[in-house]
């Protein structure tokens, strides 16, 4: 598979978020409650505006706690917002009930970072496959066999394997498991929750290619969460950079790595080991840590840790705008593209 | 090249059970000299894990060493009671593990952790308390007297990770082991974590073993490596001819499954298969069923560690098909020894 220029002049839109928010509220203590302090919250997601395209992969980046599985599972819909809206297809599902959700639910699925937890250990391939078949009435019961075979083997597993138990598999085979579950239900839309980061070296590129595959053959469009900069930046055709709940840029992903707009993607792909002993540096890429997302700094959320900090910065917070064509970016003040 | 701190030869250690042995280390021999970092890569389940906690005395029972020896600068340590062990950890070697919660506690105050270190030595109270802030601040720790009076769960990763760096250094170790010391952590803070451990290495005049999956890692810490699969070193060399010029069918197909920024979005050349079980190893070469170059030997002769350079060895049969190997990066040709990057030195 070579991974073909993504035509984003020509692409309609699978998913789209308007100002989308989830904020967890902090637990009160009683004396909280008597003085009357107002209910504080961890705004893991705020105001994320983004677009998805039919048949692309968009990478998530951003460092743990930046909130990007909390944007998948509120996208998904395994969280409800607590405001803004998603587009599925045109359609606003960021308020329907788990009732209006069901019909939907086969277009849009999940493949998770652990897939031995996210497999029931006493349930065979055979019927973790089939009970979703019968359940959505995807296929007839006489085909379901069929079917699950099917499935099986576009996932590389032997059709052997049918009744083996997920505690059987090694780690790889188990994450084909879970990535013919995702795919049973025909879905459009698939999120990948840093699907190689629980796996070896060797066994990741299995999955990628696995992955690259079939998005070619099926045409899904994909959402992939990884903090491995390396694989995003293999497999993606834009990606999302994400800091204390907000998205930072976005961009064409070739364009952004060789080229970013904002101050922190550039520490991102600073930090990233060198493969070569040659090229070895003693500065820090950034000093510090990622503040506690309970208080937020003001302003613009990156501006303690920023180099480029300016009065304004420390004031507003800057909006995510489109710096040149297919290229956002959340910064008062971006790096000219070329430094 | 400087003394050696380290010795161990054809070192194995065996976790026998009911019905079958499981050979986690099985014939390893490497030396670390004074002031290096020796670096062992490979995947989980290779026996890198278990080789470090031989050498520290630290095996999870049923597991023995059943083989080999173990040399920590001349003294044999092979087998070592707990308690002439005790003596060594710490001061003559200390380790820091991967997920630093597990190996703190989370009852007692950083403060009280880190004093510990020091109850051998004859110390008062204020001086231990004041070597202690000394040591969080080495380890980048800001406005330590204040932070040691916390607990482990109020510290980030990162910091828990320094902490930990810093009760492993108090008491100037020779030997530090880091097992995948950045593992768990982001890559800013795994940036910053291998640099502190980069210059605390040359304050502290220290020699360390990184065990890492990490090739990344490698490329910014070591200055030697040993590749280690099925519980064997397939490779050992210095790291700019690991990276420049790998020769084992197995460090290559490392190197070539990653994805490579000049060829975005190709297929990735994985290795096809899963690691061995490590109780029912193939005959022969461990890796053969995964190899590309397997030839017939391979299946029925395990190879030996060969020397094919000064310094390299190489533990395969095929090594006239694997000398056309192109690694990572390109070497301008090296004037007599290594020469890395200008920053270590």
């Amino acid at each position: 598979m070579a991974k073909t220029q993504f035509d984003f002049a020509n692409a309609s839109r699978l998913v789209e978020v308007r100002d989308l928010c989830k904020w967890f509220p902090l637990k009160r203590t009683i004396a909280d409650s008597i003085a009357r302090r107002p209910v504080r919250y961890v705004k893991a997601v705020d105001h994320v505006t983004l677009d998805i395209f039919r048949g692309e992969c968009l990478g998530l980046v951003g460092e743990s706690g930046c909130g990007k599985s909390t944007l998948a599972r509120t996208i998904i819909r395994l969280y409800r917002p607590t405001g803004g809206e998603i587009l599925l297809d045109g359609t606003d599902i960021a308020n329907m009930s788990d009732r209006e959700l069901r019909p939907l639910r086969p277009k849009m699925q999940m493949v998770f970072q652990d897939p031995y937890s996210s497999l029931n250990p006493r349930m065979s391939v055979r019927s973790i496959l089939s009970e979703l078949l019968l359940y959505h009435g995807i296929v007839p019961r006489e085909k379901v066999n069929d079917r699950v075979i099917e499935l099986m083997g576009m996932c590389g597993l032997s059709a052997d394997y049918a009744d083996r138990y997920p505690g059987e598999f090694s780690g790889g085979q188990q994450q084909r498991v879970g990535i013919a579950r995702a795919l049973a239900l025909q879905p459009e839309f698939i999120i990948a929750d840093e699907p190689v980061s629980a796996l070896d070296v060797s066994i990741q590129a299995q999955i990628i290619n696995l992955l690259g595959d079939l998005q070619e053959q099926l045409g899904l469009t994909i959402l992939f969460i990884s903090h491995d900069l390396r694989v995003v930046r293999h497999i993606t055709h834009r990606v999302a950079v994400m800091y204390l709940g907000n998205v930072m840029e976005l961009g064409p992903t070739e364009e952004l790595f060789t080229h970013p707009l904002h101050p922190y993607t550039l520490v991102l792909t600073k930090a990233a080991p060198v493969m070569n002993p040659l090229n070895r540096t003693r500065e820090y890429a950034i000093e510090g840590e990622t503040p506690s997302p309970i208080h937020m700094p003001s302003g613009c959320r990156f501006h303690p840790r920023c180099t480029r900090c300016a009065e304004i910065c420390r004031k507003e917070a800057p909006p995510l705008r489109e710096a040149a064509p297919g290229r956002f970016v959340a910064c008062h003040r971006p790096l000219e593209a070329g430094t | 090249m400087a003394q050696k701190i380290l010795e161990v030869k054809d070192l194995r250690t065996y976790f026998p059970g009911r019905n079958e042995v499981v050979k986690a280390v099985d014939g390893v021999s490497f030396e670390v000299y004074r002031g290096e970092t020796f670096g062992l890569v490979g995947e989980s389940g290779c026996g890198k894990s278990q080789t470090c906690r031989s050498i520290l005395g630290l095996l999870k029972k049923p597991g023995r060493v059943v083989g080999g020896r173990i040399l920590l600068d001349g003294q044999d340590i092979t087998h070592l009671k707990e308690k002439e062990m005790r003596k060594l950890r710490g001061k003559k070697m200390s380790v820091i593990f991967q997920e630093p919660m597990t190996s703190l506690s989370p009852v007692l105050k950083i403060k009280k952790q880190l004093m510990e270190v020091f109850d051998d030595t004859p110390m008062t109270k204020a001086e231990k308390k004041r070597k202690a802030v000394d040591l969080l601040r080495m380890v980048g720790i800001p406005s330590p007297e204040m932070r040691m009076e916390e607990y482990t769960f109020q510290f980030s990763g990162g910091m828990r990770q320094r902490a930990m760096i810093a009760m492993a250094l108090g008491a100037r170790p020779e030997l530090l082991i880091a097992d995948e010391p950045t593992t768990a952590l982001d890559v800013t803070i795994q940036d910053q974590i291998m640099k502190l451990i980069n210059s605390l290495k040359q304050e502290l005049d220290m020699s360390i073993i990184l065990v890492t999956h990490d090739l990344g890692v490698i490329a910014q810490m070591c200055d030697r490596v040993a590749v280690m699969y099925s519980g064997l070193i397939m490779e050992m060399c210095d790291v700019v001819t690991l990276f420049a010029s790998p020769r084992h069918p197995y460090t290559y197909a490392l190197m070539s499954s990653l994805p490579d920024p000049g060829n975005l979005g190709a297929r990735l050349n994985a290795i096809q298969g899963s690691p061995p079980n490590l109780a029912h190893l193939p005959e022969g070469c461990p890796f053969w069923p995964r190899c590309t170059e397997c030839a017939e030997i391979c299946r029925h002769l395990r190879p030996e560690m060969t020397e094919i350079a000064p310094g390299h060895s190489v533990r395969c049969h095929c090594l006239d098909k694997t000398a056309g190997y192109r690694g990572l990066i390109d070497v301008p040709k090296a004037k007599g020894g290594v020469a890395l990057g200008k920053d270590t030195v």
